[in-house]
């Protein structure tokens, strides 16, 4: 897999969302993840959820904390 | 007859390689979009994806993609899907919210072969994922209901950074391309070289180990049972259930889990010889 791969002149951005209980993730992962597909190292698109119900599967157990994650304002400014 | 067997690394010694390209037709019933796909020469799915229309907003918001992960299905989003659509802050957002099932999820089909087409629904790869939901986005453009924003879960999340890879590949991308302005990857799994712990350390196949099961016509490929999958899935730092997690019958009667095949463990867990993620 090649790095930066969602560049902002590829025209889409990126939002990882790690969530704090997550067995099968980590938020350093996530983290690395974010900047090895952007380059962004500010991890500007980067959400980490805390809670002690965020769990892997959270989308489905508690979807409403996961919202703002996905349809706040991103990194390059566009809300969408 | 299902038996369960010890993973060997044998087993990869029959992947073959396969060409990206893609065929498909169209049928539309109730709610759900059936495309067929071709995944390889000679080798197609039927990939349903199941469109919810907003109530209150059906027109003019944005079109939203769910794309679920290892052992689930797209019935996963169905709570997500209430959420936006009752949400007072994004209810004007959002009109439709497309949820595709991966090849052998849910409504979606398993590999349909064609005279001269070999694969087992056990050696179905990321890399057919990724084609089933890049030619999803193409017919639902067609049908005006291109995504805007993508969201993935765990394996889903690989999903969308192979598709992107293989586009790239091509001089194309999601976003030139397809016009998918935003994809949001839920704790989603890394591709290498970035670090993936639970594939890293080896902890991945020690998890999937125990549900190999192999079928005459199905070849090898991953069961996780009911208690497994919820403890996987919705437990914390300390082994406890979350408010929120739905009961084993819930699981069940809303079609939440799926059977996910043998090559697609290997890729995320790096069982033996299964070092081939991308």
């Amino acid at each position: 897999m090649s790095e930066g791969i969602f560049l902002p002149s590829l025209h889409t951005s990126v939002v990882v969302v790690s969530t704090e209980q997550d067995i099968l993730t980590v938020p350093s992962e996530l983290q690395a993840l974010y900047t090895f597909l952007t380059e962004d190292e500010d991890l500007s698109g980067f959400r980490f959820i805390s809670g002690a119900d965020a769990v892997h599967d959270t989308y489905i157990s508690n979807p409403n904390a996961l919202l703002d994650a996905i349809f706040g304002t991103n990194h390059d400014g566009g809300a969408a | 007859m299902k038996s369960r067997k010890t993973i060997s690394t044998t087993i990869l010694l029959v992947l073959a390689c396969f060409s990206l390209s893609v065929t498909a037709n169209i049928a539309m019933a109730d709610q759900n979009l059936s495309f067929r796909v071709r995944l390889r020469p000679h080798v197609f799915a039927n990939v349903v994806s199941t469109v919810v229309t907003n109530p209150s907003f059906p027109t003019g918001g944005m079109t939203v993609l769910t794309v679920h992960g290892f052992g689930h299905t797209g019935s996963t989003f169905g709570n997500l899907t209430q959420a936006i659509f009752n949400s007072a802050q994004y209810r004007s957002s959002v009109s439709n919210v497309v949820s595709v099932n991966l090849p052998g999820h849910g409504l979606s089909s398993g590999p349909i072969l064609e005279d001269g087409g070999q694969l087992k629904y056990g050696e179905l790869s990321i890399e057919d994922y990724a084609i089933a939901v890049t030619e999803t986005i193409r017919r639902l453009d067609a049908l005006q209901l291109r995504p805007q924003v993508v969201i993935a879960h765990s394996m889903g999340g690989l999903v969308m950074t192979v598709a992107q890879q293989a586009l790239i590949s091509r001089q194309q991308s999601l976003g030139v391309d397809l016009g998918v302005q935003k994809v949001v990857l839920m704790n989603a799994v890394s591709p290498s070289p970035a670090p993936f712990f639970l594939a890293d350390s080896g902890v991945g196949a020690a998890l999937v180990a125990p549900f190999v099961l192999s079928d005459p016509v199905k070849g090898l490929y991953v069961h996780i049972p009911v208690p497994n999958w919820l403890g996987f899935f919705f437990t914390d730092h300390f082994g406890n259930f979350v408010p929120g997690t739905p009961s084993p019958q819930e699981a069940v009667s809303r079609g939440y889990i799926s059977d996910e095949p043998f090559r697609l463990g290997l890729r995320l867990s790096r069982l033996p010889a299964g070092n081939v993620r991308p």
